[in-house]
């Protein structure tokens, strides 16, 4: 008995799809509770406006009370200077010339930490370079901190200091997984049937050879309206000709590799929809005519997902539609946010150097402190048992001093 | 009259009156024993009686109705009543050859090599000489008085042991062996075997002390028959295995002979081996052929050479004795269980699976192709540098094929809201897993304790 | 989790979501005894809260000195990465991961109690196994290859030490610190990677673009290895020129006539035509390798094919016949356990003096006698 492995069911075994889907309500839910812990915990530590402190011992005056929770930011700019941020990775990472696969997981890894974590817990300003860092290590880029933190005017400390935090929040699931190379793939695919050799997997019942899918391939319309692609066919060359086939195609996944750049990275999608979708959604951005003639060669007419998949794929196509450049905070707004941020955020995690480096000092290894909290009380131990032969009777029990 | 020792916490006395009386039928207690009975039976041995797993029998549900007054009574008449019963026992060694025949009554001393059979009907001892004369022309009645079996020559046979009574249960247990041969390993669990050999000696017990013979024989007869296949089965499978034994050891003795031959045989032609060299050593020396130094590399090397192909041999020859070994004993841990563990399988065995029952072959979208007019994918192919290490392009044709539609039809805004809606708080986890792996089949995957946020 | 030095912090922490998960996750568990301890991650036993018979393994992982140069060191995130992602029955099963107070990452591993293939290997005196073990085990390692490939992971260190054996006695891979995933095109990796003795040509040319054949040659040493006991290309000292040197002498010279482009790779060693060996043929492979026979031999030699091209692909070595030639591969619980030595002195220790060494579950079942063989 043989257990057939299909490529949704290979999906299906990915942490991406195991714990970083979700419907947009449950998405939105999630961080709706991730802002309402913080400003729950922000009217601990702030005033509420009329002096009053609260509980604080005021050692450092002047980040405590300053602020007022009304200062504090709402849900929706959250996500905005979360997504500035985003952008901010994207930059970088274009400035490291690191390939596209360490750009979306970082910014991927910034999305999720965000899920759970809030900007007024740990400001983004904070925690995006150490992002990055962690998506090149995992990606495969092995530049060493010290080169990093120069190359980008940053100590070395601060960049590392919240890793283990984003670490946690991402329950340690480090793999993302991106359409970059599905689309790719499609255009491999789209390339031979333009040149005449396209093929469909047997069961598939649209049936057509090379050659017809060719034909039916010249035959689409242009570019339609609203897409994205710049593509037009050449005045004066055959329909049918391969060359300008395989351009078309080259055309729209040159636009659709854009789309996946930005708006894909800096919107939701990655949550929403599986990577396929993605890159389908930005296909039918670019030229809705050959990506929904694509979609036919895989799909039969009379396949049963053959509408939930449209339909999947539109509402990708749509929210992918729906960004803009001019959505993205500006530096202005950026500054306005940040300084509003520094009143209201969470003392307790300022400083994350100093945090950790106490952790490790005090905390101590857990193991280490049972050895040595054993070893002491099997030297007392033993020293007891000699001690009870003495003639006095055992010594008084010191008091030990755990650590 | 042979008194048959103590079984199973069976007062003595009682079994033996009512052996000396009524050998084979039902004993129904006779008015006048009653109240031996009732004074005997009294004596409960503690000890015998705390092991007695089985029903009481006819008897004691006599004693029974007598047990609660009796019961009352002090347990000083007890011990001078077990005195009695004890002293009646003859714990004697077994008893020798008697020298008189009880039929003819002709002495060992007259006639030296008298033999004495016993017939499993009835267990009455003769000597042959009457067992000829009586039963040589056909089925006879027993001679001994008082019994009234009808008794054939050829199921006379020598007494194996010295107490009849022995005898006897031996032969009523390979009788119900021969019909109760279930295996070990036919039962799910331990305690289930356990169950069904308390059963069987249940049977055996009672009809080796006569209780509710009709009864018993009535089960075993039923028994037989309902289950003539698997006891005749088993049977078969019983004697192959003693086959099989006797065959191994016997293989093994052949080993151990061969290995001796060839080790002997291996020295011989060694040392001819030597000699030869030897002589032939000192001839070349003498003609001049040779010189010295020639002569001791020569010995060298080809020492050298023997060496290496005797160790090579010996490691061949130990990964095939292992291997022999092994295949001869089917690699399990014992030589008696070979034939049965096959009569387990579930028809002929399936072929060996190399890929473990996973395959990955099915592609709902793509047909994977080994060319893609794609100018920047094809330059590697060109590139000595990148091919000459092994890249293999084709490799990635079937990964970005594989990317570009796993998960295609995977709609996670369904398959979520399921997972939600089935994850109450963190303690329905493996629920929202396998929701979410609805109509996905689990062979490699499994998921794990993680639940979505 | 900022412990305070100065800092008012009267009210505690934020617990995140993510956080108290963590805790619920480290909270479900007992840990034991260690089991071993290395450079790099200590390995304990342990058991969950809720059912103690269920064993596993926590691995923590040591902070050591790179933590400055790296954070979290590459190894570990490695190791995170692709066994979450990777479930099969012949590859470690990570069942989760959590975290110390003192930031220290635990993977709770499954538990593996009958050490690795290496041992078994290497106790000549004790451990007998022969060609249908053999069979099993690389079955069960070729699977594994086949998984990672299908996943598009290199694993990039097997070797038999990181061939564990379950209780079952399932072979099962593990160790995925040195793991990648496949390249894209023109994308460079390392080609200082696999154990040496395992390390196939093409790295010691110093191929920067490979496939899953490394891996496949790995495969082949571990294969080799099982059948003669000993390393098969143990260079000492195991520098790079010792290893092609080995790697000619037993498998044969690479050059351009069986490994066309071999003379580019930028790490390639010219060899003079007279110190050229020929291609080992195969009668020889069959000569060498008699105990698992000409058809295992012929799989080994494909195993071995110089050019990563025309070695065999995971895939294909599930393809070959030998899975199916006579003699068949041993059953699970036929396969040759650590035995011997420490484990039955420790059973031997356990019954008091006088008792009789328990047959089994003799003791339990009633005897039988068997009279049916009286006449």
């Amino acid at each position: 008995m043989t257990t057939y492995l299909t490529e949704d069911d290979i999906y299906r075994t990915s942490t991406q799809y195991r714990l970083w889907s979700f419907t947009p309500e449950s998405l939105a839910a999630l961080r709706e509770q991730t802002h309402a812990a913080a400003i729950e915990r922000a009217k601990k530590y702030l005033g509420h406006g009329n002096g009053t402190t609260g509980h604080s011992d005021g050692a450092n005056g002047n980040c405590e009370g300053d602020g007022t929770v009304a200062d504090c930011l709402t849900a929706e700019e959250e996500l905005r200077l979360v997504q500035r941020y985003a952008d901010q990775i994207r930059t970088t990472s274009d400035f490291f010339k690191w390939p596209v696969n360490v750009k979306a997981t970082a910014v991927q890894y910034l999305h999720r930490f965000y899920l759970s974590n809030s900007t007024l817990t740990y400001p983004p300003r904070e925690t995006y370079k150490c992002a990055l860092f962690l998506a090149s290590k995992t990606e495969g880029v092995h530049m060493t901190l010290s080169e990093y933190a120069r190359r980008i005017s940053t100590d070395a400390q601060l960049i590392l200091a919240p890793e283990y935090k984003i670490i946690q929040a991402l329950r340690f699931t480090l793999d993302v997984r991106q359409p970059f190379r599905g689309l790719k793939g499609a255009l491999m695919e789209l390339l031979n049937i333009a040149a005449g050799r396209g093929a469909v997997p047997q069961h598939s019942r649209t049936g057509k050879t090379g050659a017809e899918l060719q034909t039916l391939m010249a035959e689409l319309p242009g570019v339609a309206d609203g897409d994205r692609s710049t593509w037009a066919a050449p005045a004066g060359a055959a329909a049918a000709d391969p060359r300008v086939l395989a351009d078309r195609a080259h055309v729209a996944y040159g636009v659709a590799r854009q789309i996946l750049d930005a708006p894909a990275l800096l919107t939701d999608v990655y949550f929403l929809f599986t990577p396929p979708q993605i890159y389908f959604g930005a296909l039918m951005l670019a030229d809705s005519v050959l990506a929904g003639f694509y979609l036919s060669t895989k799909l039969a007419l009379e396949s049963p997902v053959r509408g939930k998949v449209l339909a999947t794929i539109g509402a990708c196509r749509d929210m992918l539609g729906a960004w803009s450049p001019q959505g993205v905070m500006s530096k202005e707004e950026r500054a306005g946010l940040e300084a509003r941020l520094e009143r209201c955020r969470d003392p307790t995690t300022r400083d994350l150097v100093g945090a950790m480096a106490a952790e490790k000092r005090g905390g101590g290894d857990e193991g280490a402190l049972d050895d040595g909290v054993a070893k002491r009380r099997k030297l007392e131990r033993e020293k007891s048992m000699k001690e009870g032969e003495d003639l006095f009777g055992p010594s008084l029990p010191t008091v030990g001093n755990a650590a | 009259m042979t008194v048959s020792l103590e079984a199973h916490g069976k007062l003595p006395i009682f079994e033996a009156i009512l052996a000396a009386d009524l050998p084979a039928h039902e004993p129904h207690p006779p008015r006048s024993p009653i109240h031996v009975s009732h004074l005997v039976l009294d004596v409960r041995l503690p000890t015998f009686v705390s092991q007695l797993t089985i029903s009481p029998p006819t008897m004691s549900r006599l004693a029974q109705s007598r047990a609660a007054p009796a019961a009352a009574r002090p347990g000083d008449q007890d011990g001078e009543l077990l005195q009695h019963s004890l002293s009646q026992l003859r714990f004697t060694d077994a008893q020798p050859e008697p020298d008189i025949c009880p039929v003819c009554k002709s002495s060992r001393y007259l006639n030296k090599s008298m033999q004495f059979l016993v017939n499993p009907e009835c267990y009455h001892k003769m000597c042959e000489s009457c067992v000829d004369r009586i039963f040589s022309h056909g089925p006879n009645k027993c001679p001994i008085a008082g019994c009234n079996r009808t008794l054939r020559k050829h199921r006379f046979r020598k007494q194996t042991f010295e107490d009849i009574a022995v005898e006897r249960e031996v032969d009523i247990r390979k009788r119900v062996a021969a019909i109760f041969n279930r295996r070990e390993d036919e039962f799910e669990d331990l305690m289930d075997y356990n169950n069904y050999l308390n059963d069987v000696e249940d049977i055996t017990f009672n009809l080796v002390n006569r209780i509710d013979v009709e009864e018993n024989e009535k089960k075993l007869a039923a028994y037989a028959e309902q289950n003539s296949k698997s006891i005749s089965a088993n049977a078969s499978l019983a004697s192959q295995e003693t086959q099989d034994y006797s065959a191994l050891q016997a293989a093994e003795r052949e080993q151990a002979r061969l290995r001796r031959d060839t080790a002997r045989r291996e020295e011989e032609e060694e040392r001819r081996a030597r000699a030869e060299g030897r002589q032939d050593i000192i001839n070349r020396l003498a003609s001049g052929t040779a010189s010295a130094e020639q002569i001791a590399q020569e010995s060298r090397v080809t020492l050298k050479k023997r060496m290496d192909k005797k160790a090579a041999a010996e490691r061949q020859r130990q990964l095939h004795a292992a291997a022999a070994a092994k295949d001869a004993t089917n690699g399990s841990s014992g030589f008696l269980i070979k034939g049965l563990k096959t009569k387990k399988e579930v028809g002929p065995e399936k072929p060996f699976d190399a890929f473990g029952g996973l395959s990955f072959a099915k592609h709902d979208y793509c047909v994977l192709q080994d060319h893609y007019e794609w100018d920047w994918l094809n330059e590697v192919r060109g590139d000595v540098q990148i091919v000459a290490g092994g890249y293999d392009v084709q490799e990635f044709h079937q990964r970005a094929l594989c990317d570009a539609f796993a998960g295609l039809g995977v709609f996670v805004g369904e398959e979520a809201a399921a997972r939600d809606e089935a994850a109450m708080g963190p303690g329905a986890v493996k629920a929202a897993a396998t929701a979410g792996a609805a109509g996905a089949c689990t062979g490699a995957k499994d998921i794990k304790m993680e639940d979505p946020f | 989790m900022a412990v305070s030095n100065g800092l008012p912090s009267s009210e505690p922490p934020l617990v995140n979501q993510a956080e108290q998960l963590d805790q619920q996750e480290r909270q479900k568990y007992v840990k034991g005894k260690k089991l071993g301890s290395g450079q790099y991650a200590d390995v304990f036993s342990a058991h969950l809260v809720s059912d103690p018979s269920k064993l596993v393994a926590i691995k923590k992982i040591k902070v050591g000195p790179e933590v400055a140069e790296w954070g979290i060191s590459h190894d570990s995130l490695r190791e995170i990465k692709f066994l979450q992602e990777l479930s099969h029955p012949n590859i470690i099963r990570l069942h989760s991961v959590f975290s110390t107070k003192s930031q220290n990452l635990n993977l709770v591993l499954e538990h593996l109690p009958q050490g690795d293939l290496l041992k078994l290997i290497q106790d000549v005196e004790n451990i007998h196994y022969g060609p249908s073990d053999i069979k099993a085990w690389m079955a069960m390692l070729s699977r594994a290859v086949w998984f990672c490939h299908e996943n598009f992971v290199l694993h990039r260190d097997i070797k038999p030490n990181n061939l564990l054996i379950a209780a079952n006695g399932e072979i099962k891979l593990a160790d995925f610190g040195l793991a990648r995933s496949f390249a894209d095109p023109y994308a460079h990796m390392t080609y200082n990677t696999i154990t040496k003795w395992y390390r196939p040509p093409e790295l010691y040319y110093q191929a920067s673009f490979y496939s899953g054949a490394v891996d496949v040659w790995s495969v082949g040493c571990v294969f080799a290895e099982l059948v003669q006991r000993k390393v098969f290309l143990p260079a000492m000292p195991d520098t790079d020129i010792n290893m092609i040197g080995i790697i000619s002498s037993t498998i044969g010279t690479p050059t351009e006539d069986n490994w066309p482009g071999v003379s580019k790779l930028r790490g390639y060693v010219p060899v003079e035509k007279k110190d050229v060996t020929p291609v080992k043929r195969k009668d020889q492979w069959e000569a060498e390798f008699r105990a698992v026979g000409p058809v295992g031999a012929d799989l080994l030699m494909k195993m071995f094919a110089l050019d990563p091209r025309k070695r065999l692909t995971a895939r294909q070595i599930l393809e070959h016949e030998w899975w199916t030639t006579d003699p068949k591969p041993s059953r699970l619980e036929d396969l040759p356990r650590k035995g011997g030595g420490l484990e039955t002195m420790g059973e031997d220790l356990k019954r008091r003096g006088g008792e009789l060494p328990s047959l089994g579950r003799g003791d339990k079942v009633a005897r039988k006698l068997d009279f049916s063989t009286m006449k």
